[in-house]
């Protein structure tokens, strides 16, 4: 190649030295995720203080260090107050970052797999899978026999059937496709969306239609210290780190098929094994908290903005941002109607659908 | 070298290749020359395993192709295809960066020389200033370069492009061809200009319906004759000072398709 294509602004850098202006993108990032970091645990603090009763920051401090440090020893503060902020808000809170953030890394994922930007992760009618698993315990005691945890037990059962449906459709004509993919998803979730719809006209219980109906538009109600939170919070770390750490690969199987192929990556294989984790940590999601719309569709989108497409950056990015926006999601629901609590899915939806409209005017501005 | 041994493939009852043999010598370029439809693609992907032939195989000097892993196959063949690249709004950089994920492990962050050999590799196709723009909002030229920058990237001992000279103006399909002779690695290469081939590709394997009709150093290889067979238009062949010039003209009318038809 002749030297005289080089362009001459950028010969300026020492070649030897030039590393594409990483090290300043890296300590940009690296800036950005503290912050991120900080508004999340401020988000935390607040979540917890505010609410029906508002308990000032000062006292959520002392409460969370007697618990879990036994500092402050000695009890101040009002006996209400330390049942609200441990045993009320800190479980719920909790759930509701562990969830925000597993729809987001989820649904990039997703979004990456079966490289279409109108997924999420509901796509594979894992959410259909898991109401229709819940209508049927709520509504005919399905799993009565499982105790305190039937409710979710029988919802990621209903959940685990419907990926595991997708799955095996998908895969009947030989190796997964994204097309393919997609389709079978579409057309499991319709079908498990018609069998709950009928489970609630089925049953003559208003109570059970309207707890089922409050289900489907999720809830974070439903959190409090118990193992089925652990195995949310157990999850989605899980599967943010593993998103994390396959973050090149993601990148080439978005790209394509082919080029995944060049890179060193089995788009087939790959995809197989995403599918899995997807649809195991999307179960687990949805067994929680119903299906909160929006959040792994629009979240994504966000960070991708804010941080590039590459996945390595963006997977952290997104579960930061998807953890903080849920909680502020959850605080409308428990105070916009209070004291009566609105489905958290209202919210998302709410404030998720004009997000999406700015996203996607910018999209098409951008690639112009 | 890169070996094909009577290599077929079908997509589903058509046969688009049937039992040819290819051979890339070590150190020597390449040219898969013939017309539309004649399965240049097709040899493309099964001579980097992109699809696994439907009978024979394929050689990676001397190794079956299919006893590699993929990270290892990538590492010895890098690929430029011709495919669209997906929503994503990755930058430049990040879309070179990717030529080296088949060198690093699953652990492994971007170290300081991955990223010194991804904007050498820039560099060498011209198009170091591009780093930061959006891969999605080049045009046709540049997101050419950028992914043979990326194959650069990925430091193979074999390289395969597929129309790599497609969108790039004329300066740059022989900037970019004499890039690719001073790799000195084993290259397969497939063109559509008659006369780029004949000037950079030491060999070149010329394609009709699947079939193999000749596969021979280029000199020997692209006379009139067989071009007018091959493609139907007339063909003169000049000896010039600068090497082999072919000019083209269309056929007697005679012989041409009615436009009417």
């Amino acid at each position: 190649m002749g030297p005289s294509s080089v362009v001459r602004s950028v010969a300026a850098v020492e070649p030897d030295l030039d590393d594409l202006g990483a090290s300043s993108r890296r300590r940009r990032y690296l800036l950005l995720l503290l912050g991120l970091l900080a508004v999340f645990l401020a988000t935390v603090v607040a979540a917890v203080g505010m609410g029906a009763v508002p308990v000032p920051p000062a006292t959520v401090f002392d409460v969370v260090g007697h618990h879990l440090l036994g500092s402050p020893a000695e009890v101040t503060w009002r006996p209400a107050h330390d049942s609200i902020v441990w045993r009320v808000r800190l479980p719920r809170v909790l759930l509701g970052a562990a969830v925000g953030a597993g729809l987001a890394v989820t649904g990039m994922a997703l979004q990456a797999m079966v490289r279409n930007m109108l997924a999420d992760p509901y796509l594979l009618g894992v959410n259909s899978g898991g109401s229709t698993g819940a209508a049927a315990a709520i509504l005919f005691g399905f799993g009565a026999g499982w105790g305190e945890h039937a409710l979710q037990i029988a919802a990621f059962l209903g959940a685990l059937a419907a990926s595991l449906l997708v799955f095996v459709i998908a895969r009947t004509a030989g190796r997964i496709t994204s097309t393919r993919l997609l389709m079978t998803g579409v057309a499991v979730g319709y079908a498990l969306y018609a069998l709950t719809s009928f489970l609630i006209f089925a049953s003559d219980s208003a109570e059970g239609s309207r707890s089922v109906l409050f289900w489907l538009l999720g809830t974070l109600a439903l959190a409090h210290w118990s193992a089925p939170l652990a195995v949310v919070v157990a999850a989605v770390v899980l599967v943010t780190c593993l998103l994390t750490l396959w973050g090149r690969r993601l990148d080439a199987l978005a790209i394509g098929d082919e080029t995944a192929h060049t890179l060193g990556v089995s788009p087939a294989r790959f995809r197989l094994v995403l599918l899995v984790l997807v649809s195991l940590a999307v179960g687990v999601l949805v067994a929680s908290s119903g299906s909160i719309g929006f959040v792994g569709l629009v979240i994504p989108h966000l960070a991708r903005r804010v941080v590039g497409a590459t996945h390595r950056r963006a997977v952290p990015v997104a579960a930061l941002i998807g953890a903080t926006f849920l909680l502020w999601a959850d605080l409308a629901a428990r105070t916009v109607l209070s004291p009566q609590e609105l489905p958290i899915g209202i919210i998302t939806a709410l404030v998720g659908a004009p997000f999406l409209l700015i996203l996607v005017r910018r999209l098409h501005a951008g690639s112009e | 070298m890169i070996e094909g041994r009577g290599l077929s493939y079908a997509y589903g009852a058509t046969t688009v290749v049937r039992g040819i043999d290819v051979r890339a010598e070590s150190g020597r370029i390449l040219g898969l020359l013939g017309p539309n439809g004649s399965g240049k693609t097709t040899v493309v992907r099964m001579l980097t395993g992109i699809v696994a032939p439907r009978s024979g195989h394929v050689l990676l000097d001397g190794r079956p192709l299919r006893s590699f892993a993929h990270r290892e196959l990538a590492r010895q063949i890098a690929v430029v295809l011709q495919e669209s690249s997906g929503d994503l709004p990755m930058t430049v950089a990040d879309m070179v960066m990717l030529g080296r994920a088949p060198h690093q492990s699953t652990f492994s962050r971007n170290s300081a020389e991955d990223h010194r050999i991804a904007a050498a590799a820039l560099r060498r196709v011209g198009a170091r200033h591009l780093a930061d723009r959006t891969f999605a909002g080049l045009s046709g030229g540049e997101k050419q370069r950028v992914m043979i920058a990326r194959a650069l990237a990925q430091r193979p001992e074999h390289l395969v492009l597929d129309e790599p000279t497609n969108h790039l103006d004329i300066r740059f399909q022989h900037e970019l061809l004499t890039m690719i002779r001073g790799l000195g690695i084993t290259t397969v290469i497939v063109l559509h200009d008659l006369n780029l081939a004949a000037r950079y590709c030491d060999d070149v394997l010329v394609l009709q319906q699947g079939d193999v009709v000749a596969h021979g150093p280029c000199a020997d290889v692209l006379t009139p004759g067989l071009l007018e067979g091959v493609y139907g238009v007339g063909v003169e062949r000049l000896e010039t000072s600068r090497g082999i010039q072919f000019l083209f003209h269309p056929l007697e009318a005679a012989s041409m398709p009615s436009p009417t038809a």
